[in-house]
């Protein structure tokens, strides 16, 4: 028996819990019906807008809205999602060296791609996914956070962000300190 | 030939890759919470994303690069660096059935490999992955992905005492 057999063969054995894959099952389709009623939610409010004002001036809005809208959501034209890109993993790490940390996770903590979720616990669930508002106020907490040795407190925050390549970014805040790729930043 | 379908149930999107991902995940962390963490990680993602699938491939493409960077990340993780160190994973994971039985050795070489040698022979082993692939998806050169192979091959060779075919 060749070492790929016996990885192979040992690998078998390596499978999910059911009760862990029917709970995960069960967690996806509840989040998909959330995810639905929100953007039924946001096509109600936009042809309310319309048919309110029932001008020119509401059409605008309507217009304006949509393509709020249209950039937190993939661009379909001729059936191709035009918005998606393939990531092409050029390093560990998403960050580069020419700006701040804090500011590059800011501006990707704002991208209308990624996703960014927080818990209390370094596990994450559908529930604490921010929204665009929770988003925006996040990136311009820690966008600003300078390099510290001052170490973090008690009562951590953990937050996960997924890019829309599919990359993943972890970072944590307790007591005005930000903690991101094992370094600290103090948040103004 | 099956039909595409561009949405799956959860439930038969399950069926399909969580034993994928899951494999992945167990081969960077060597434990059984850390790999579910993942897989559910991954998976909440999926669901998020709303992201239009050209095929089959390009979905499977897509959770095996989602799940190898969560599991990458999980292990940077400063939390998990100061409360999980993997060489605690054995321990945790002896009451795993994984462990137990005719295929401890090789679990316990593969455990012996340094981190980053893991992910890239699970690809090749297991997913009977190109270089070019493990490489792109992985995000390291051709060459450096070659030569992680070769001392991680070596490694299990000398710690499984036994010839490579």
């Amino acid at each position: 028996m060749t070492i790929k057999d016996k990885y192979n063969e040992y690998q078998k054995n390596i499978t999910p819990d059911k009760e862990f894959l029917d709970n995960l099952a069960e967690k996806m389709e509840l989040e998909k019906k959330r995810a639905g009623s929100r953007q039924k939610k946001l096509r109600i409010v936009y042809f309310s807008a319309a048919a309110l004002c029932g001008s020119a001036a509401a059409l605008i809005i309507m217009l304006n809205v949509s393509d709020m809208s249209a950039k937190k959501l993939p661009v379909v034209i001729d059936g191709e999602t035009v918005s998606y890109s393939e990531s092409v993993f050029t390093s560990d790490t998403l960050f580069t060296n020419d700006r701040p940390i804090p500011a590059q996770l800011g501006v990707l903590i704002k991208d209308d791609g990624s996703v960014v979720y927080k818990s209390d616990k370094s596990t994450f669930d559908y529930d604490g996914k921010l929204t665009d508002d929770q988003r925006g106020e996040l990136a311009r907490t820690v966008g600003f956070a300078k390099e510290t040795d001052e170490q973090l407190s008690d009562d951590i925050e953990y937050y996960m962000l997924t890019t829309d390549g599919g990359d993943v970014v972890k970072f944590r805040i307790a007591g005005g300190i930000l903690e991101v790729e094992e370094k600290n930043y103090k948040i103004p | 030939m099956t039909e595409f379908r561009q949405e799956l149930p959860a439930k038969e999107l399950l069926e399909m890759y969580s034993d994928m991902v899951y494999k992945v995940a167990y081969s960077r962390t060597g434990n059984r919470a850390d790999a579910e963490d993942i897989t559910q990680d991954v998976f909440l993602k999926y669901i998020s994303v709303n992201k239009k699938w050209r095929d089959e491939e390009h979905r499977k493409s897509w959770l095996l690069r989602v799940a190898v960077n969560c599991s990458k990340d999980f292990l940077k993780s400063a939390h998990k660096r100061y409360t999980a160190d993997f060489d605690e994973a054995p321990e945790q994971g002896a009451e795993d059935s994984y462990e137990l039985g005719e295929e401890s050795d090789i679990a316990h070489a593969v455990r012996s490999l340094p981190e980053k040698y893991r992910i890239p022979i699970h690809l090749f082993y297991y997913e009977e992955m190109p270089i070019a692939k493990i490489a792109s998806l992985t995000g390291t050169k051709e060459s450096t992905v070659r030569s992680q192979l070769s001392r991680a091959r070596d490694m299990l060779k000398k710690i499984l005492k036994e010839e490579y075919a």
